[in-house]
C-alpha cells in the first residue's frame, strides 16, 4: 500500500512539470485526449502480468477493459510467454470472467509459435525438448517425435557425466523453453547436438530475468544464452522478446501499419523494447515487473520507455474508472 | 628477455622454449625463482598421463626453482594428487598444491567468515569446506514440480546465508542457481567462484560447458562482483603472491596448457607465462590468438621440453 502511495505521489509530481519525452499517464488524459488515444491503434498485443496476475487471478479492471476494447472493435491478441497453461486453459480462465470471450486464434504462446514454425518448414526429425511437460505434449500431439531424457539422473563419475551427455540419439533440433528441471547436463547435451550445422536451435520464452514476487528472478533467457554462446550459435527465438516472434506478429496484423499497433506490457526489457522494436505504440501497465521508479529513471529516448503508461488494465475502462 | 608489457595493445608472439638460442635459454632460466603450474593437461590429462613431463618438473626443482601446483581442479582430493603424483614418479608435498575449494576456505578465514553458506560444488569441494568448519546448505538435489509454486517452495528461503559459492556441479540445476541469485539480494551476501572455465576439454577437440556460464549468469543476475578464487581471479593471485612473499610477480613462472585461465591469470599477476600444448590448446589456436591478455611470453610442446632446455644447458660431465 505504502509503495502505491509513494507511486501515485511520484507521478503527480512528474505531472506538475511537463515532459514531452516521458510517458504519458492513461488516466491523466483529457476526454478528447482519451478519445485520440483510441482511435490511434485497430490492434492491441496483451500478455500476462497485466490481465491477470503471472498464473493467478485476474487483476482487478483488465476484464472491463477487455469488453470496452472489445466494444471499440480493437483486434486483440495475447502473446504470452507461458506455455505451462495449455491455449485451452488460457481460454477457460478469460471465459470465467462474465461477457468475455477470447479465440484460440487469439492466443500466442512460445509452444504453439514452435510447433507452427516445425511445421511450416515441413521437419521431421527427432526434437531434443528442454520444456515443461505440457509444451512437450503439444508437439507430441502435433505428431513431432522427442528425444528421451533420464529426469533426475543423479552424476555421480565422469562415466555418468559422458553417458548423459554422448550415450544419446542424435536429434535434428533443439527446443529450450522453460523447463522446471533445466540442468547443466541438459544443456551441455544441447550443446553437443548443436555442433551438427544442420541441427536446428529454436528458443521459446526468452526473458533474461522474470517479475516473481518482490523481484526479479533468473529467466530461461540467461540459460538460452549459456548454449548460444558455447555453440557460437544464435537460436531463432519464437517467445518474447525474440526476433522471429517479432517477424510473426508482423505477419498476423499485414494490414495494419505498425503504428496502429499498441502492445501493452508489464516488462519494460521483455515487452516494451520489444513492441518498440517493431514500431509499435507502446503502454507499460505497473501491475508486474516495471514500477513508476523504473520509468522515471530511464533517459528520453530510451529503448525502454513507454508511449503510456497506467495503474492497472482497468485505467483504459471508462467503466471501471467510476 | 621475457616481454611483460600486458598493457601493449599488441600481442608479440610467444617463443618456443627450444629455438631460444643458447644465450636466451640461459636468461630466460635465470629470470624466475619460483614456478607456479597448472596439473591437468599438462602432468595428467583425462585418458593418459604426459609423457615425460615430470621430468620437466624434477629438471626445474633440481635448477632450485620451488614449484606450487595450482589447478581449478576440486573434484580430486589433496591426498590422492599427491599419490597420483608419486605414481608417475614424482614426490609433492600436500601444501605444494593449491585448488579453489581451499583457497576459498584460506579466504573465508582471512575475513574471519563465520555466516552460512549456501553451495554449488561437488561433494569433494563440500567435504574440503565441510572439513574446515563451514556451515552449509545446498539443493534442492531432487527433482521440483513442474509448477511456479513448487518452484518459489524451493527457491524463497529465510536461511541466513551470507556467502554463495559455486564451483564446479555436475548436478547443477536452474533452481539452484534461482535460489543462490535470491540469497544474493542480501546486501552482505558475498559470492564467491572457483572454476570459472568456459568449456572443459574432455577429450581432444571436445569441450563440454564449463562452470563459468553459471557463475556468470549469478554475476550478471546479482550485479554483485564476484571473489575470484580460482583462475584467473586476481583474489586468488593476490592469495598466492602474499602466502609466497613474492616480491617481483616477474620473477615468478606460470605454467599451463589453458590461454583462457593459465596465461590471463599469469598475465593478470605480472608473472611470466609459459603455454604447453599437451592439454585446452592447439598450437593453431595459440597461433590465432592475439589479445594480450592471452598470449603467453613462452610455449613448448610440452612440459617435458624444460627437461630438454635444461639438458643443453648443463654440460653433461657435470650430471
Amino acid at each position: 500500500m505504502l509503495r502505491r502511495l509513494w507511486q501515485a505521489a511520484a507521478w503527480s509530481l512528474a505531472s506538475t512539470k511537463p515532459n514531452p519525452c516521458q510517458p504519458k499517464n492513461i488516466k491523466q488524459l483529457s476526454a478528447a485526449e482519451r478519445e485520440k488515444f483510441f482511435d490511434s491503434f485497430d490492434v492491441v498485443c496483451d500478455c500476462d502480468g497485466v490481465v491477470w496476475y503471472t498464473l493467478r487471478d485476474f487483476i482487478p479492471g483488465s476484464a472491463e477493459a477487455i469488453s470496452e476494447l472489445q466494444r471499440r472493435g480493437k483486434q486483440l491478441t495475447f502473446v504470452t510467454n507461458n506455455s505451462i497453461s495449455s491455449v485451452k486453459q488460457h481460454l477457460q480462465k478469460f471465459a470465467s470472467q462474465p461477457g468475455l470471450s477470447i479465440d484460440e486464434e487469439q492466443i500466442v504462446h512460445p509452444a504453439q509459435t514452435i510447433c507452427d514454425h516445425l511445421k511450416s518448414i515441413g521437419f521431421e526429425g527427432l526434437i531434443y525438448c528442454l520444456a515443461t511437460p505440457p509444451f512437450k505434449q503439444l508437439l507430441r500431439d502435433a505428431g513431432f517425435n522427442l528425444a528421451e531424457e533420464r529426469e533426475g539422473f543423479v552424476i555421480e563419475s565422469i562415466a555418468d557425466l559422458r553417458d548423459a551427455i554422448y550415450g544419446r540419439q542424435e536429434v535434428q533440433a533443439v527446443v529450450i523453453d522453460v523447463d522446471f528441471n533445466l540442468s547443466a547436463t541438459k544443456l551441455m547435451r544441447a550443446h553437443v547436438q548443436l555442433q551438427n550445422p544442420n541441427c536446428l536451435f529454436l528458443a521459446g520464452a526468452a526473458d533474461a530475468m522474470i517479475p516473481f514476487g518482490t523481484g526479479d528472478i533468473i529467466g530461461p533467457g540467461a540459460f538460452i544464452d549459456v548454449v548460444a554462446k558455447a555453440s557460437g550459435r544464435q537460436p531463432t527465438v519464437l517467445g518474447k522478446p525474440g526476433e522471429a516472434l517479432r517477424q510473426l506478429l508482423r505477419d498476423r496484423h499485414i494490414d495494419c501499419p505498425n503504428s496502429r499497433v499498441l502492445f501493452i506490457g508489464d516488462s519494460l526489457a521483455s515487452d516494451i523494447a520489444f513492441a518498440r522494436a517493431s514500431g509499435y505504440q507502446t503502454l507499460l501497465v505497473l501491475t508486474g515487473g516495471g514500477s513508476a521508479e523504473d520509468v522515471a529513471s530511464l533517459p528520453p529516448d530510451h529503448a525502454h520507455l513507454p508511449d503510456y503508461v497506467c495503474d492497472c488494465l482497468g485505467d483504459l475502462s471508462d467503466k471501471w474508472r467510476k | 628477455m621475457a616481454n611483460n608489457s600486458s598493457s601493449s595493445s599488441v600481442a608479440s608472439r610467444p617463443r618456443h622454449i627450444l629455438q631460444l638460442s643458447t644465450e636466451e635459454k640461459r636468461r630466460f632460466v635465470d629470470s624466475f625463482d619460483r614456478v607456479f603450474t597448472d596439473i591437468d593437461g599438462v602432468i595428467f590429462t583425462l585418458q593418459h598421463n604426459v609423457p615425460h613431463a615430470p621430468d620437466g618438473f624434477a629438471a626445474l626443482q633440481k635448477a632450485g626453482k620451488p614449484i606450487t601446483y595450482v589447478t581449478n581442479n576440486s573434484a580430486r582430493a589433496v591426498e590422492s594428487t599427491v599419490r597420483s603424483f608419486a605414481q608417475v614418479g614424482m614426490e609433492v608435498q600436500k601444501e605444494q598444491i593449491w585448488h579453489p575449494a581451499q583457497s576459498i576456505v584460506h579466504y573465508l578465514r582471512s575475513i574471519n567468515f563465520d555466516g552460512l553458506i549456501y553451495i554449488i560444488a561437488s561433494p569433494k569441494f563440500k567435504q574440503v569446506l565441510h572439513d574446515a568448519g563451514f556451515q552449509m546448505i545446498d539443493g534442492p538435489n531432487h527433482l521440483i514440480e513442474d509448477t511456479y509454486s513448487d518452484l518459489a517452495k524451493h527457491i524463497f528461503d529465510k536461511s541466513p546465508v551470507r556467502a554463495v559459492v559455486i564451483d564446479v556441479d555436475f548436478n547443477l540445476t536452474s533452481t539452484k542457481l534461482l535460489r543462490a541469485h535470491l540469497y544474493l539480494r542480501h546486501p552482505d551476501c558475498l559470492l564467491l567462484t572457483g572454476a570459472t572455465d568456459r568449456l572443459l576439454p574432455v577429450a581432444k577437440d571436445i569441450n563440454i560447458i564449463g562452470p563459468g556460464p553459471f557463475a556468470s549468469i549469478l554475476v550478471e543476475a546479482s550485479g554483485k562482483e564476484p571473489t575470484m578464487l580460482g583462475k584467473p581471479g586476481r583474489p586468488l593471485g593476490d592469495m598466492l603472491i602474499e602466502h609466497h612473499k613474492v616480491s617481483d610477480p616477474k620473477r615468478v613462472l606460470m605454467i599451463g596448457d589453458m590461454l583462457a585461465q593459465d596465461v590471463k591469470f599469469g598475465r593478470m599477476c605480472g608473472f611470466q607465462t609459459l603455454l604447453v600444448l599437451t592439454g585446452g590448446c592447439t598450437l593453431e589456436q595459440l597461433e590465432a590468438e592475439t589479445s594480450p591478455d592471452l598470449v603467453p611470453d613462452y610455449y613448448a610442446d610440452s612440459a617435458a621440453d624444460l627437461a630438454k632446455l635444461f639438458e643443453t644447458l648443463v654440460p653433461k660431465a657435470h650430471v
